[in-house]
């Protein structure tokens, strides 16, 4: 092997290394945003509106586990596909999107989500919005 | 152009596609801009724009995200990645690598505007969100690039000029230089 190839493979490497590194503090990162309420537990809101701002529901939930996806599973029906970047949220119980002409869109405490349901974490006094909209694109 | 060129053409287009649908199964990794700068290192800017225009207009009707704000930085991102190929075609392995680390940067940073102003996402939770994905991108690019570059600069040469063919980096093979 000469020279080249040697440091080609070697400065491969270490790229690969600081991609794993990237993901690790990632991760640790947004579980670290985590909150918690005094006593350990996380307690949300949680709202369901459909594409005509109909509120289909409202609730509140309280949980130890900081995964979004896991409360969403446990009270609700969801409909999802496996995508590129995680699950692809398509349906919440009887509100189902075809992801052509209207999907779900995650709102966090206002804001449009940064993340799929499958990496979003929540934190205690979050308020989550999944509103069915039209696709822009 | 010759017919035959055409059919190249046509052939180096539906590869950059193909390609890029089938590995979108793996978050960021894709042979698009070692393609793209071998493209332009070989066909040159003229006909590797056709090349380009015609893979993005594919790939977001293929992908459902047939909207200007999708398009426009993707044709901007490859023509800046394609003018690195033209430009850097006959450098050193590692500048071109080097260039497509550069390019995915710099495709990367032209979706920024459209997630803030467009999908009204925060700027600093965008860019950690996409930090991870880009860093996989631009070391894909990097080791893509530096690996296959030279081989495939000259066969592709070779296939282009045919009987008119001169090794267009001049290097002897791998057996002579060790």
């Amino acid at each position: 092997m000469n020279k080249k190839n040697l440091i080609k493979i070697v400065i491969a490497l270490l790229m690969v290394g600081i991609c794993v590194l990237a993901f690790v503090l990632v991760n640790y990162y947004n579980k670290s945003q985590v909150k918690r309420a005094e006593d350990g537990s996380i307690h949300v809101q949680v709202l369901v509106i459909d594409i005509d701002s109909n509120t289909l529901s409202d609730n509140s939930y309280s949980t130890d586990n900081s995964s979004l996806y896991d409360l969403m599973d446990e009270h609700y029906t969801l409909k999802t596909e496996d995508g590129t970047y995680g699950k692809v949220l398509l349906g919440i119980d009887n509100l189902i999107t075809d992801f052509n002409t209207t999907y779900i869109a995650i709102y966090v405490n206002g804001d449009y989500a940064n993340y799929g349901i499958s990496t979003l974490q929540i934190s205690d006094g979050d308020v989550f919005e999944f509103k069915e909209e039209r696709v822009m694109w | 152009m010759t017919i035959k060129k055409l059919c190249y053409l046509v052939a180096m287009t539906t590869i950059l596609f193909v390609q890029e649908e089938v590995l979108t199964v793996i978050p960021s990794v894709q042979l698009t801009f070692f393609l793209i700068i071998l493209y332009g290192a070989t066909v040159g800017i003229g006909y590797g724009s056709i090349i380009v225009v015609a893979h993005v207009l594919m790939d977001n009707l293929f992908m459902g995200s047939f909207v200007v704000w999708t398009i426009v930085p993707m044709i901007v991102g490859y023509e800046i990645t394609l003018t690195f190929g033209y430009l850097l075609r006959k450098k050193n392995e590692f500048i071109i690598a080097g260039s497509g680390v550069i390019a995915g940067l710099i495709y990367a940073a032209l979706f920024i505007p459209i997630g803030v102003f467009v999908y009204e996402q925060k700027l600093v939770p965008y860019i950690i969100a996409d930090i991870p994905f880009t860093l996989v991108l631009v070391t894909c690019n990097f080791i893509t690039i530096a690996f296959l570059y030279k081989p495939m600069y000259k066969l592709l040469n070779r296939l282009l000029q045919g009987d008119k063919y001169v090794d267009p980096l001049e290097i002897k093979d791998e057996e002579e230089t060790d």
